[in-house]
């Protein structure tokens, strides 16, 4: 059985992970078992979904059998992944212990721009070899536009030259020699960081060995027949330029974009009609609101156009905007009945 | 203008989507136009939403004046370094071989902190040192939330494992100089939804606890008027259930940013939902940043 993997690409703050719940469990309404894949701090899908606390497996959603989350944990996703890599290698134990508590390690895991897409990466590769779904929704991290997790993998690969450390350690033939290196470098971080560094690049040979195999499977998987990519973004300006940004860079990387999402459409608002003569404030409060909703509903949808010019050949999909902020799984319902069925039988 | 909108760094931070870049680009228009002063707009690690908003070209390196008495620039890692060691150091031309090793520069980029040192004690001297390059004020538009923490962290985190030298003496120059309250202010964006109130209420603590910043406000993005107390008058059906529904949703927005402003201790400031885009927004914001006192 291949399983189906849905990548959720779009900018930050257009409620992408949100929405790639909802897919998730329309996806699982249509009788096929999904997991939605998320990285995010601010457990943002444990909140859509009601519950604070996903685990860091993908747990069935009580309320919708077939449905499973899974939020990251960046930290220990890591430790997962160094993990997992130590038993495949048979690294002993007294390195992997110094490797978790080396400062650049850590640096790696909590800091480094990228890392999210790294652990991303990491995972895909295990939920796929564990297998048993019929589809993988990923949220991508929130970086600029998600693009890092289309690059993640080829860095992931080529992430730290082994040459460096020959580099430090004075191995192999460099036109640089290693004292000219060291002393600047020494200069700038200090001779306990740099000790600190070459410590941690013996010691996460095997890891990034690992973390290599792991993003090329997954560089494989990106352009794999069974792997779709899904735009969501805002019916703005922004939300537009990064559209186009996006399906440019896919084009780039030769990949193609299959649907995309105009999230949050406002509705135009109703005729105004009082009965009888409210006063004064209530005038102009109903007056205003009736203004700024009809001048977003109009913007919406000549930027819904605008989209649907700017990425011609692709299906544009509207989702309406719900009347409060979503936070339960009968609001991701009411996200998930907009899913048109075409872009199921696409 | 607000007198926590005049320090010299003014830095502006929030969670992804809540308007920064509209915010910290009004926020430099109005220095501008208030004093004729000269102010520089910098975003760092090559992100650029500014020309974006503003249409302009895309922002590099070299600071460019995109609006009047507004420059703006979106600093690079790499070339911040190179001027770093340069001025700092006074190695111009070892540094200048090895930095332009590929590998080094790799491993540079893997040093926790260093890039936003480098970039830090850029924009510091862009403020403090006489010069062409000089300007009055320095708006930054940090990162996002958790990544705005570790880049205003970096120069502590350096300051405490660099070598004694020059290049400790600089960091602490610049830890004093981001950590006093007459020269910085550290405002921090939200909108009207929880998720970022939420993040805005923490932000703002980890601010305090964490990096130790002097912080500034709450610039609360995109408002709606505060609707009227009492029970919404009768309408015909379609027009009341959209009230209800618009009645409910300004109610708990002003309701959530209550509780954020209570729970974030920061002075909060209201900035309405301004129609249009782009330019257009700007100029609006900054108009009603130097209306506000």
């Amino acid at each position: 059985m291949s399983t189906k993997l849905t990548i959720v690409l779009g900018p930050g703050g257009v409620g992408k992970t949100t929405l790639s719940a909802s897919l998730a469990l329309a996806a699982a309404r249509r009788g096929e078992k999904t997991v939605v894949v998320t990285v995010d701090p601010a457990k943002r899908l444990a909140q859509a979904l009601g519950s604070e606390d996903l685990p860091h497996q993908p747990i069935e959603v009580v309320e919708q059998p077939g449905f499973f989350a899974a939020t990251l944990d960046r930290a220990k996703a890591w430790d997962q992944m160094v993990e997992r890599c130590a038993a495949r290698r048979s690294m002993p134990a007294s390195s992997v212990s110094r490797l978790l508590a080396n400062r650049f390690y850590q640096h790696l895991r909590d800091e480094l721009g990228g890392s999210a897409e790294i652990i991303t990466t990491d995972y895909l590769a295990h939920l796929l070899e564990a297998g048993g779904f019929d589809r993988i929704v990923l949220d991508t991290p929130p970086a600029q536009d998600a693009l890092g997790f289309l690059d993640a993998p080829e860095r992931f690969a080529g992430f730290m030259d082994s040459k460096i450390l020959e580099l430090l350690l004075g191995k192999g033939s460099f036109r640089l020699s290693r004292t000219l290196v060291l002393k600047v470098l020494s200069r700038l971080t200090g001779r306990e960081m740099l000790d600190d560094l070459i410590d941690f690049l013996s010691l996460s040979r095997d890891v990034l060995e690992y973390m290599g195999d792991r993003g090329r499977q997954v560089m494989a998987l990106q352009r794999g027949a069974q792997t779709e990519y899904v735009l969501v973004t805002a019916p703005d300006r922004e939300g537009e330029v990064a559209a186009k940004r996006l399906v440019h860079e896919l084009k780039v990387r030769r990949l193609g974009l299959s649907a995309a999402f105009a999230n949050r459409m406002v509705a135009s608002p109703p005729a105004i009609a009082w009965e009888g003569k409210p006063d004064a404030e209530w005038l102009a409060f109903g007056a205003n609101r009736a203004e700024v909703r009809s001048q977003q509903a109009s913007r919406d949808l000549s930027r819904l156009d605008d989209l649907a010019t700017r990425l011609a050949g692709v299906a544009v999909y509207p989702i309406a905007c719900l009347d409060k902020e979503p936070q339960s799984l009968q609001d991701l319902a009411l996200l998930s009945a907009q899913v048109p069925e075409q872009f199921w039988s696409r | 203008m607000h007198k926590l909108t005049t320090k010299p760094m003014q830095v502006i931070t929030g969670k992804g989507g809540v308007g920064k870049s509209a915010v910290a680009a009004a926020l430099a228009l109005a220095l501008a136009e208030d004093g004729k002063k000269r102010v520089l707009l910098a975003t760092l690690d090559g992100s650029d939403d500014v020309s974006r908003l503003l249409g302009c070209m895309p922002l590099d390196d070299t600071e460019r004046e995109v609006l009047p008495g507004v420059w703006a620039v979106s600093m690079s890692g790499e070339s911040a370094r190179l001027e770093y060691a340069i001025k700092v150091l006074k190695f111009e031309r070892m540094a200048r071989i090895v930095f332009a090793n590929r590998l080094v520069r790799n491993l540079l980029d893997f040093v926790p902190g260093l890039n936003a040192v480098n970039q830090l004690g850029k924009l510091f001297w862009h403020v403090t040192e006489p010069g062409a390059s000089q300007f009055d004020h320095v708006v930054l538009e940090a990162p996002a939330s958790g990544h705005a923490l570790i880049t205003l962290r970096s120069p502590t985190l350096i300051q405490q494992m660099s070598p004694p030298g020059p290049m400790r003496k600089e960091t602490q120059r610049i830890v004093k100089f981001l950590a006093d309250p007459n020269q910085t202010a550290v405002h921090v964006v939200t909108l009207t939804a929880s998720m970022s109130c939420r993040e805005a209420v923490q932000l703002a603590d980890a601010l305090r606890q964490r990096a130790q910043m002097p912080v500034g406000l709450l610039v609360c993005n995109r408002v709606p008027d505060q609707p009227p107390s009492g029970v919404i008058p009768e309408g015909d059906s379609d027009w009341s259930e959209f009230m209800t529904t618009e009645v409910e949703r300004a109610r708990a927005e002003h309701e959530r940013l209550a509780a954020a402003e209570r729970d974030s201790k920061l002075e909060r400031i209201d900035c309405p939902e301004f129609p249009g885009a782009g330019r257009a927004v700007v100029g609006r914001l900054a108009e009603h940043f130097r209306s506000l006192r």
